[in-house]
């Protein structure tokens, strides 16, 4: 048996050689410098959000640099595509942590993504940002000591714009919903809500990401005559129901909300369509009237940011900005990189200039960032003064009166 | 004296150099700056690419839907986890790799009836059927999300070892240890008397039935343990990147694993699916890190292997004069 | 409870001939040359760009003209460049070569159309929606089913009332007769091929607006392609237009009842169809049957 087994053997000789130079350290930047990443989706569901969450973390990034870095250091921005998808976020996740040895990082693509980023943070000891996911576990069961949620949680957005709903429209509700982890949480929370408001759930379809034909949807909502139509649908998928729902005249017979604004979506459907979409909550917009906020754009628009499809910038900007940015101010403070000193700074930091009316918070006990909600609407066309320019604030709500109690208290878990 | 030599011959034999490689550079790696995890996978997808060219290579079936078996070995993992236990430690493992056999099983009954490019489509077709079982059974399998947050079961045999497989290097030797027991086990097969009518069956099923085999069984069977493994590679899998997503048994991974295993020469070299899986996540490895453009070069060379050397890396190297060695017929 | 039965079986019956429509150029390429074509999903897709970046400058019905052309032209050039060196091997070299050109132009549609999708509203002359009293239906759809109604009986009369058809025909059942009687194999061969891509192509077009645009839609689209293929015969013209109906209708009357299984339904009539008859709908008896 041996003698046969020469050849395969020699193969298997060359089978280790090769494995042994597959983990060679392969190209990278230079170790001196101070790495982050944004490990966002340029593709996929959620695919115009990456350049929005590169762009906020730039506009963080540059000043520092101009002044020379921090600590010696340069601040480098390492970038990939997640795909919108979590399977390959935990990919690039790794590829980030193990080869590039980045300082911290920035997620984006989702809820999904979101959740197998910070299992991979805590298992890894990296300080990770969630830009752009609202699933109410983000700052609860799937929280952990190394990572730091920054949008609003899907509570805090119903809590915010459903009295405005209510308001606006009446109490028999229909949900098209996104059949995934997020969309099923904001759905629940607002069902609680409706319930507890004594309103009715006329009827829900769930709809899948992928799905881009929503004709049989459109056609269950006419047949249910609800008050309103509540949509969580978002991305991509987000925007194919909105064109049909106007090209199937939806519009005259139901009245609509997209209660979480993607400014992206509307952007690309047009101010006619974006019409139509009732009263919702965005997250951050240049038209909120807080101090700094002019100026923000001012900026954005002198990188020559604004494109055709993405005019102003979105609420993923401000989020990555603000990680960003207050990641940095704190190594440049306390001089150091240390993760855990970071966080041990990041938890119950008040962020004075936070582009809302009252001084931001991250609550030490949950790592949530708690901000002003702003409940909006369209504005009229005769207001509309550019591209993007379309909406304006209905409603402020303090983040004192609108975040309800942590459910957990990291600060006191060990590391 | 005799004896003396014998044992020499033994140490010096390419094998035994080769494990000795295999065993040792994890320790070499620190001094480096390299890091292992590419190594891991690429013998986890080993694994799977021999499991899949006992089909190919010497049943000649080729099931274009193999990715759902690596898939279902690493949900298998994660269930038995999350709902049964993470304390036995070989538990989560073994659930991966019966979840995989049986469903195997049951696919290769239903369909080993049939052969050629009707067998292979309807591998297809429920490849997929499965995958969107994983996609869309929210409840069990997590849907879109997954199942994340596994964790790697602490290896405890009272009294022998005790070992923390989240430990990079250790989990890899974990990974070696199977690599070399799947091999052994798969080469011992297809040089058994069941692994020669496998590939009289290849030859010709025609004629292999005419001469009293009932291939029906054979063929069914070679699927069945080609599901065992697969299965084995999707736990290992699940373990080594902590989680379960339904893109795992996506049907391009499927034709990717075809292209793995005939592109080293998995049709006629035994060892062809180690150089094919190697060469090709060498290949994504390195292209993507210098580039987003990938897809473009992979398909490019993919294109020039097939069209030059269809028989593969290593059917071309058996041709070739360095590599004859007298007496040897492997 | 009616008209809401009714917008779903035309759902069905629409999805049903744009299921025809892409399955049709496939079956072409695997009748006559025997070559399971992986690179038709990508071909689709491109059809779908083309159209995308045509329809801004010329308008829809000019894209709709000139972007399939434009995807046959390739199909022939990959044709004669890649494909035809695959013939008389193993089918699996087929196979597997048409993947690897399949990845590689997925890559080329990242680079120059960039890894993000589009959307593309139907036209303005289509978009809205028809009352046609009992029921409320998307103009679009319409237009849709009806294209392809008008594609796929212009097939039909190609192969049916032409001598290029007869030809063509002929082809699918012996490749060899054709070159014995004189005809020019490679040159079938490559108009084939061209002929296969065109329809891939111009089924992209259609079903943008309505599927998006993405780069991975080409491996989307495969799927009902070899389905059809499978359940309506391998061959058989009417089979797949058959096959095509099946299909679409129940996907479209799954979505009514379970919206979640309805990507599902495709491969269970599959397999039920399959093991049950496993010639297809429509198709010849064939030696690999048993």
């Amino acid at each position: 048996m041996f003698a046969r087994c020469k050849r395969g053997s020699s193969v298997l000789f060359i089978f280790a050689i090769v494995l042994m130079l597959l983990s060679l350290p392969g190209p990278g930047f230079a170790q001196d410098a101070i790495k982050i990443a944004l490990v966002g989706p340029y593709s996929g569901n959620f695919s115009y959000l990456g350049a929005c969450m590169e762009q906020g973390a730039r506009m963080a990034i540059d000043p520092f640099n101009a002044k020379g870095g921090i600590l010696g250091k340069k601040i480098e921005l390492v970038l990939e595509d997640n795909q919108s998808n979590p399977g390959v976020t935990t990919q690039k996740m790794m590829k980030v942590i193990e080869k590039d040895k980045v300082n911290f990082v920035l997620v984006g693509g989702g809820t999904s993504c979101a959740v197998s980023a910070f299992e991979i943070a805590k298992r890894e000891h990296v300080l990770t940002f969630s830009g752009d996911a609202n699933d109410n576990s983000l700052n609860a069961e799937k929280a952990n000591r190394y990572c730091f949620h920054i949008p609003e949680p899907n509570y805090e957005i119903v809590k915010a714009v459903a009295p405005s709903i209510l308001e606006k429209y009446g109490k028999r509700w229909y949900f098209h919903t996104a059949d995934y982890k997020w969309g099923w949480d904001i759905s629940a929370t607002f069902k609680a809500f409706l319930k507890e408001k004594e309103g009715t759930v006329v009827g829900e379809d769930l709809i899948p990401m992928e799905a881009r034909d929503f004709s049989s949807n459109i056609i269950n909502v006419r047949n249910a005559k609800p008050d309103v139509l509540v949509v969580l649908v978002g991305g991509m998928a987000g925007l194919a129901a909105q064109t049909q729902y106007h090209e199937f005249g939806l519009d005259k017979d139901v009245k609509r909300t997209v209660p979480l604004y993607d400014h992206d979506n509307w952007l690309i459907t047009g101010y006619d369509i974006a019409r139509e979409n009732g009263v919702f909550l965005v997250e951050w917009d240049i038209n909120i009237g807080a101090p700094g906020c002019k100026e923000f754009f001012e900026e954005y628009k002198r990188r020559k940011y604004p494109t055709d499809r993405v005019p102003i910038p979105m609420m993923d900007t401000y989020h990555s900005y603000i990680a960003t940015r207050e990641t940095l101010r704190i190594m440049a403070e306390a001089k150091t990189t240390n993760t855990q000193e970071i966080i041990k700074r990041l938890e119950g930091r008040t962020i004075k200039d936070s582009l809302t009316h009252s001084p931001a918070m991250i609550r030490a006990a949950d790592h949530q960032y708690m901000r002003d909600a702003y409940v909006f609407e369209t504005k009229k066309p005769n207001e509309v003064k550019f591209k993007g320019d379309w909406v304006k604030p209905v409603k402020r709500v303090p983040w004192k009166d609108l975040y309800r109690p942590p459910s957990i208290s990291l600060d006191k878990e060990p590391f | 004296m005799n004896g003396l030599r014998k044992v020499l011959s033994l140490i010096v034999h390419p094998l035994t150099v080769t494990l000795a490689l295999f065993a040792a550079f994890p320790l070499v790696l620190p001094l480096i700056g390299g890091h292992i995890s590419l190594a891991i996978e690429v013998l986890i997808m080993s694994i799977f690419a021999l499991a899949f060219n006992l089909l190919l290579g010497y049943t000649g079936l080729t099931s274009f839907g193999h990715a759902a078996y690596l898939g279902l070995g690493a949900y298998g993992f994660a269930l038995c986890e999350i709902h049964l236990t993470d304390r036995i430690w070989f538990a989560p493992l073994l659930s991966g790799i019966l979840l995989t056999g049986i469903i195997a099983f049951l696919v290769g009954y239903v369909i080993s009836r049939k052969r050629g490019v009707y067998y292979s489509l309807l591998t297809l077709a429920i490849g997929q059927l499965i995958y969107f079982i994983a996609f869309r059974w929210n409840e069990v399998t997590g849907g879109e999300t997954g199942l994340t947050g596994l964790v790697r079961p602490r290896i405890e045999i009272p009294g022998i070892l005790s070992l923390d497989l989240s430990n990079a290097f250790t989990f890899y030797y974990f990974v070696l240890v199977l690599f070399a027991l799947s091999a052994l086990i798969l080469w011992r097969i297809i040089h058994s008397p069941f692994g020669a009518v496998l590939q009289i069956i290849k030859q010709n099923e025609v004629r292999a039935r005419y001469l009293g085999y009932n291939t029906f069984w054979y063929k069914c069977i070679s699927f069945t343990i080609s599901g065992l493994f697969s299965g084995l590679a999707g736990a290992l899998y699940a373990m080594f990147t902590y989680c379960a997503f339904a893109d795992y048994l996506y049907w391009i991974n499927s034709g990717d694993v075809v292209m793995m295993t005939l592109i080293g020469g998995g049709l006629s070299s035994f060892f062809g699916p180690l150089a094919g899986s190697a060469f090709f996540l060498i290949a994504r490895n390195l292209i993507s890190s210098f580039t987003q453009h990938w897809m473009i070069f992979m398909g490019i060379i993919f294109v020039i292997c097939i069209l030059i050397f269809p028989e593969g890396f290593l059917g071309v190297l058996k041709k070739t004069r360095l590599f004859r060695f007298r007496g040897s017929g492997g | 409870m009616f008209s809401h039965f009714l917008n779903h079986l035309f759902n069905g019956v629409v999805l049903g001939l744009l299921f025809t429509v892409i399955a049709l150029g496939f079956s072409l390429v695997l009748g006559v040359m025997g070559v399971v074509n992986f690179a038709h999903g990508v071909l689709f897709a491109v059809g779908a760009y083309f159209a995308f970046s045509l329809a801004s400058v010329m308008g829809f019905w000019w894209a709709l003209i000139i972007s399939p052309i434009l995807v046959g032209l390739i199909g022939m050039l990959l044709e004669w460049s890649l494909i035809k060196r695959i013939y008389n091997l193993n089918p699996l070299f087929g196979l597997l070569l048409t993947f690897s050109i399949a990845m590689g132009i997925e890559g080329l549609i990242k680079l120059i159309w960039g890894p993000q999708g589009y959307s593309i509203p139907a036209p303005p002359f289509a978009s809205g929606f028809i009352n046609l009293g009992f029921m409320v239906y998307s103009k679009y759809r319409f237009v849709q089913g009806l294209l392809a109604l008008v594609l796929i009986a212009g097939l039909w009369l190609f192969l049916e009332k032409t001598t290029y058809g007869a030809v063509i025909k002929a082809g699918t059942i012996s490749s060899e007769m054709v070159m014995a009687l004189g005809k020019n194999l490679p040159r079938l061969r490559t108009l084939v091929f061209g002929i296969g891509s065109f329809l891939a192509g111009i089924a992209g077009v259609l079903t943008a607006p309505m599927w998006g645009i993405r780069p991975g839609i080409g491996a989307e689209a495969m799927m009902p392609a070899l389905v059809v293929v499978v359940v309506g015969g391998m061959g058989s013209f009417y089979g797949s237009v058959l096959a095509g109906q099946v299909i679409g209708i129940i996907t479209g009357l799954t979505v009514m009842f379970y919206p979640r299984l309805s990507d599902l339904m495709m491969y269970v009539v599959m397999l039920v169809v399959f093991l049950a008859r496993p010639r297809g709908l429509m198709g010849t008896k064939s030696i690999l049957e048993e």
